[in-house]
């Protein structure tokens, strides 16, 4: 088999019909990795972890490529500080061991952010990965790598970290899926901590169907609720302020594909709860970077996300978690009980070259790299599941993309109608191939 | 642990605030008992940082016990919503 399948799904049949047996596909699949990272520069170590039995489970043959956030064995991650370390005896990050077990093969840890901070893939310890899509727009972050690795076929699939939308904006700059999970539904045991309380291991793939089957492996299945009936009552928010008019079109004819009736006109608790979810955020990152703070040995990038919180009182911090609760419980009264996804922005523009959301760049400009996590971190602070896909292209034939949240534990609702959606707008085999290279 | 010649002030536990908190009362008893005023002044030095700690320690352990506390009453809720 000269050609290895776009889709892990693809892939699969492909092995049941003997076409490429596992062991010949994880060969592959290691030559197409190095060779490919020869361009997109995401790869931080090459990794020798195979299955525990490559031959048997759902998952043989399969080759991923994980954000350096994990514990592999013996193996320390760098988490964009470094290059990580051999440390024996250190085992496998539950969701990492898990895939594992299901006869996956790690094939490398890829790239990202320093410590996972920032909206992009910035980070000057590193080689700049590069968008398979066009070289010069932007990927974001902070699981850069696994977006890259994932959308250029060097892994049928990434596992990374959304604090604030670090899945779903890569997923956005690189016509992907991106599933940022329930809080708490995959195990964080053995990942590096940025703000506990709004970290949320989550799936990148190429398809609907191959992030589901990541999913159910991954994941504390008995949390997972069944797929909605049909047909899916669906609410849609576009907001009328701060929105690029390509982006505002795409998502109301995207709504009204769907069959949406019901529109979000106002909302204003969205303003409280970014500014609760920043709050949350900034505390517990600089609790986790605190030696480092004080010493004044972090970096810029950690420093713009945790030094704020050092001055945040705690008595604001421990109001927010208090609240919690009451606001979670009161978006899924007002949104999801007469509905089954809500449908919001994903980035409020067109993705940005690297020029203007690169911090050291004559171009740079704040407000575009702020504006790729603006609708993202409150979902965080809700703990709810969101996934990220694209629906139309820009200008330039990159992904505009939509946001779609659930009720807790409903991811299975939300990528059956991912999977839907990818059928319906790009055929079967997955989103990103349908969107400009160069 | 001496005040005088501190090799670092590190204060992660209530523990540790109670052994720091004797040996500040040991200072301010050796600055009543006629410090010079170099000793005075680096007695002074060392109380703020001291002060600054143990405010920041505070702060840290607040930050991280509020943290945990809430997390199952959040894990709780959203099963609870998940069935809603």
């Amino acid at each position: 088999m000269n050609d290895l399948p776009q889709t892990l799904t693809g892939l699969q049949q492909a092995l049941r019909r003997r076409q490429i047996s596992c062991r010949e596909a994880i060969a592959a699949q290691r030559q197409r990795l190095s060779q490919l990272n020869q361009h997109y520069h995401c790869v931080v170590q090459t990794l020798s972890n195979e299955a525990t039995d490559p031959n048997s489970g759902v998952l043989s043959g399969v080759g991923l490529a994980h954000k350096d956030i994990f514990n592999t064995l013996d193996r320390r991650p760098g988490v964009g500080h470094d290059s990580g370390d051999f440390q024996r005896g250190l085992i496998p990050a539950t969701a990492i061991a898990r895939l594992q077990r299901s006869g996956a093969s790690q094939l490398a840890v890829v790239s990202m952010a320093e410590y996972a901070c920032g909206a992009t893939g910035e980070n000057d310890r590193f080689e700049r990965c590069v968008n398979p899509l066009i070289s010069q727009a932007v990927v974001g972050g902070s699981s850069s790598g696994s977006a890259v690795a994932v959308a250029s076929a060097m892994a049928y699939g990434s596992l990374g970290t959304d604090t604030a939308g670090s899945i779903r904006i890569p997923a956005a700059t690189c016509a992907l899926l991106g599933l940022k999970t329930t809080h708490g539904l995959i195990s964080v045991d053995g990942v590096y901590p940025l703000a506990p309380s709004l970290d949320s291991v989550g799936i990148l793939t190429r398809s609907a169907a191959d992030a589901a089957q990541l999913l159910e492996v991954a994941a504390d299945v008995e949390l997972l609720r069944p797929i909605a009936k049909d047909p899916l009552r669906i609410k849609a928010w576009v907001p009328d302020i701060a929105l690029h008019p390509a982006v505002a079109g795409a998502l109301e004819d995207f709504a009204r594909e769907c069959g949406v009736t019901d529109w979000v006109r106002q909302w204003p608790d969205f303003q409280v709860l970014t500014h609760l979810a920043e709050i949350v955020l900034h505390a517990e990152a600089s609790s986790t970077h605190r030696a480092a703070l004080l010493e004044g040995t972090s970096s810029l990038a950690v420093q713009a996300v945790a030094l704020a919180g050092l001055v945040i009182p705690q008595e604001w911090h421990r109001a927010a978690l208090v609240d919690r609760v009451r606001h979670t419980t009161a978006f899924v009264q007002e949104h999801l009980s007469e509905h089954d996804v809500l449908i919001l922005p994903a980035l409020p523009q067109p993705v940005p070259d690297w020029s203007t959301v690169s911090s050291g760049s004559p171009d740079f400009d704040a407000k575009q790299l702020l504006a790729l996590h603006r609708y993202m971190g409150f979902v965080n602070y809700l703990g709810c599941p969101s996934v990220v896909i694209p629906i139309a292209r820009d200008a330039r034939g990159l992904p505009i993309s939509v946001q779609l949240v659930a009720k807790p534990f409903h991811e299975r609702t939300l990528l059956s109608f991912a999977g839907t959606v990818e059928s319906r707008r790009f055929g079967a085999i997955g989103f990103t191939d349908h969107f400009s290279k160069g | 642990m001496s005040v005088l010649n501190p090799t670092s002030v590190n204060i992660r536990s209530k523990e540790d605030l109670a052994a720091w908190s004797s040996v500040i009362e040991d200072a301010l008893a050796h600055r009543k008992n006629g410090a010079t005023a170099e000793e005075a002044q680096r007695l002074a030095r060392i109380l703020q940082r001291l002060s600054i700690a143990a405010t920041d320690a505070m702060h840290h352990a607040g930050l991280e016990g509020a943290t945990s506390s809430n997390q199952d009453a959040f894990s709780r809720a959203l099963i609870a919503l998940s069935n809603e």
